[in-house]
């Protein structure tokens, strides 16, 4: 008995890093965009059969997330805007904190970052 | 002092030569540099091989490039006030429709046979570009921003009698500012290129490139119809006949059917009956001068890159990674590799792709080029984004001519409120290697 409440206690200390912040649902996040304007990004996370998936809607359409990976608070994934050779893929590192999540952007191969603060917005 | 301690401290003295070579070696191998004006054919000057009729290719050459050439004299209206007597004196590099020269600069060259007994300004230099002066303010602090032109007719043997103004002081050089000449080669198409064309390009945004660096903009327009300008280094001229019409008076003093009056209205030196030059109603009905070089530059075709076109070579690895490069820093943003033409009746122009690399818009450059002058909705520190068609034979850079040097010009993008700044640290951020692929790429325009 005792030794199946320790399993328990293990199993459920080892998973909580993984599930401690809950991502899934809508973000939004303002960034200024093209022409002086402010624009939203909007990010959708939700679990499917293969595991976390999620999209990225912004001034440039919608593109699916590649490589996700969350991990405690921290995710992160790819996005590739634009297609064949003008394409542009961006890496994303966020650390989910409530209802925030905090954002680094960067282009991939390269090192200038922007930061971007996204909160829930369902 | 021992053998051993001597021998110690000339090893450690040859040690450290040794490092200091390897260090400026490596430093002389990985530094990138400005590869310098591109050699072989100018690719720039034609007109367009195919798409004219053959009223508009002759009209390319006579009168366009005949008068385009032609150098004036007071007769033909030169002065009182101008900077240079013919068109293609300072739109001469790589060929005639381009900008400065980068050596023999003509203001210098010429000065004794057109402008004799006037003084060279200080600015003006043998070996720096074509310029003409814009004074900041009036003598009493009001805002100016006028061309004060460089030279006068006064000490010329055909000079109306009694005609002896003056040059304007040029010594308060910080009240000044400088514009070097527009290269004119595509210019037609950039004529032909719709507003909602410009307009749909700034706003669009598909890689989401402009909104990770915070690049705006905003096209000038006009205020007489509110389209929108293009021409100029702030984009304050809606058209080339306006841009014509403009230089030749402002430039050259010649008075003409856009501008009729003369800016120098002395009485003894401003003599000729105006406008100086116009259509020759009783005389065929010949075109004004102003039709003759808006006709000239409407047909001049676009640069030709080094590589990468239809029947030219390939371009290199490191060039097409350049290119890349050029576009994932940011440049490109603004630098807009392509934009297309509307419907023309000139089927040259008629639906064409210009390879211009601008988006023709107006951007904050900040405080490090600010000129503090206004043109049109152009603020002090709004410039048009310059097109880099033909940058490759360009020998200076910038509104102001101040460099030669390609990559002190990307530098001096960044400054205090520049829209640039994020891409130049991010260009900054690359290694030698792909700065200099870069570099490589825009002198293979």
């Amino acid at each position: 008995m005792r030794r199946s409440t320790f399993s328990i206690l293990f199993f459920l200390l080892s998973v909580l890093p993984l599930s401690a912040a809950d991502i899934t649902g809508a973000w939004i996040a303002q960034v200024a965009g093209a022409g002086g304007k402010t624009s939203n990004v909007a990010f959708q996370f939700q679990y499917s059969s293969r595991g976390l998936i999620g999209s990225v809607t912004g001034p440039g359409g919608t593109g699916s997330m590649s490589n996700i990976r969350f991990n405690g608070d921290t995710v992160t994934f790819s996005v590739t805007r634009g297609a064949g050779a003008e394409s542009v893929t961006y890496d994303y590192v966020g650390t989910v904190s409530g209802s925030q999540i905090d954002f680094k952007v960067t282009i991939q191969g390269l090192n200038l970052s922007r930061q971007l603060t996204a909160t829930r917005s369902n | 002092m021992s053998h051993q301690h001597r021998f110690g401290i000339r090893k450690r003295s040859n040690c450290l030569k040794v490092t200091f070579t390897l260090l400026l070696v490596c430093v002389t191998v990985f530094a990138q540099s400005d590869p310098g004006i591109r050699g072989g054919p100018a690719g720039a000057g034609a007109p367009f091989q195919t798409g004219l009729s053959g009223g508009q290719a002759a009209f390319f050459n006579n009168p366009g490039a005949t008068t385009f050439t032609e150098v004036e004299v007071v007769s033909d209206g030169l002065g009182p006030r101008f900077n240079l007597n013919s068109c293609s004196g300072c739109h001469i590099h790589p060929s005639v429709g381009g900008s400065s020269p980068p050596t023999n600069n003509p203001e210098v060259e010429q000065a004794a046979t057109m402008a004799p007994g006037n003084t060279i300004p200080s600015f003006i230099t043998s070996s720096g570009p074509i310029r003409e002066a814009r004074f900041i303010n009036k003598p009493d602090g009001t805002p100016d921003g006028g061309v004060h032109a460089l030279f006068t007719i006064s000490g010329r043997s055909d000079k109306p009698s009694g005609c002896s103004i003056l040059q304007p002081d040029f010594s308060n050089t910080s009240n000044m500012i400088f514009r070097i000449p527009t290269p004119l080669f595509g210019d037609g198409l950039i004529e032909a290129i719709s507003d909602t064309a410009i307009t749909s390009s700034l706003a669009a945004d598909p890689t989401e490139v402009k909104s990770f660096y915070g690049i705006g903009g905003r096209v000038n327009t006009s205020g007489n119809d509110g389209t929108v300008t293009r021409f100029g280094w702030k984009a304050q001229n809606k058209s080339l006949l306006v841009f014509a019409e403009e230089a030749y008076n402002v430039e050259m003093g010649v008075t003409n059917e856009g501008f009729p009056t003369e800016r120098e209205e002395d009485p003894n030196c401003a003599t000729n009956h105006l406008p100086e030059s116009a259509t020759g109603f009783d005389s065929g009905n010949t075109p004004a001068d102003i039709v003759a070089f808006m006709g000239f530059m409407r047909f001049l075709d676009q640069p030709t890159p080094s590589c990468g076109t239809s029947g030219g070579p390939a371009c290199s690895t490191d060039i097409n990674n350049g290119k890349a490069l050029f576009n994932l820093t940011g440049c490109a943003t603004c630098h807009t590799a392509s934009l297309t033409t509307g419907i023309s009746n000139v089927v040259a122009l008629n639906h064409v792709q210009a390879n211009l690399y601008s988006d023709l818009a107006l951007h904050h450059m900040g405080q490090g080029l600010t000129d503090g002058i206004t043109q049109g909705g152009a603020g002090p520190d709004e410039f048009r984004t310059a097109p880099l068609w033909g940058v490759g034979q360009r020998a200076f850079f910038l509104h102001d001519g101040r460099t030669n040097d390609l990559l002190q010009a990307i530098q001096a993008h960044s400054s205090t409120n520049s829209e640039a700044d994020n891409v130049i640290t991010q260009f900054n951020s690359l290694t030698a290697t792909k700065q200099q692929q870069i570099l490589d790429f825009l002198r293979s325009l």
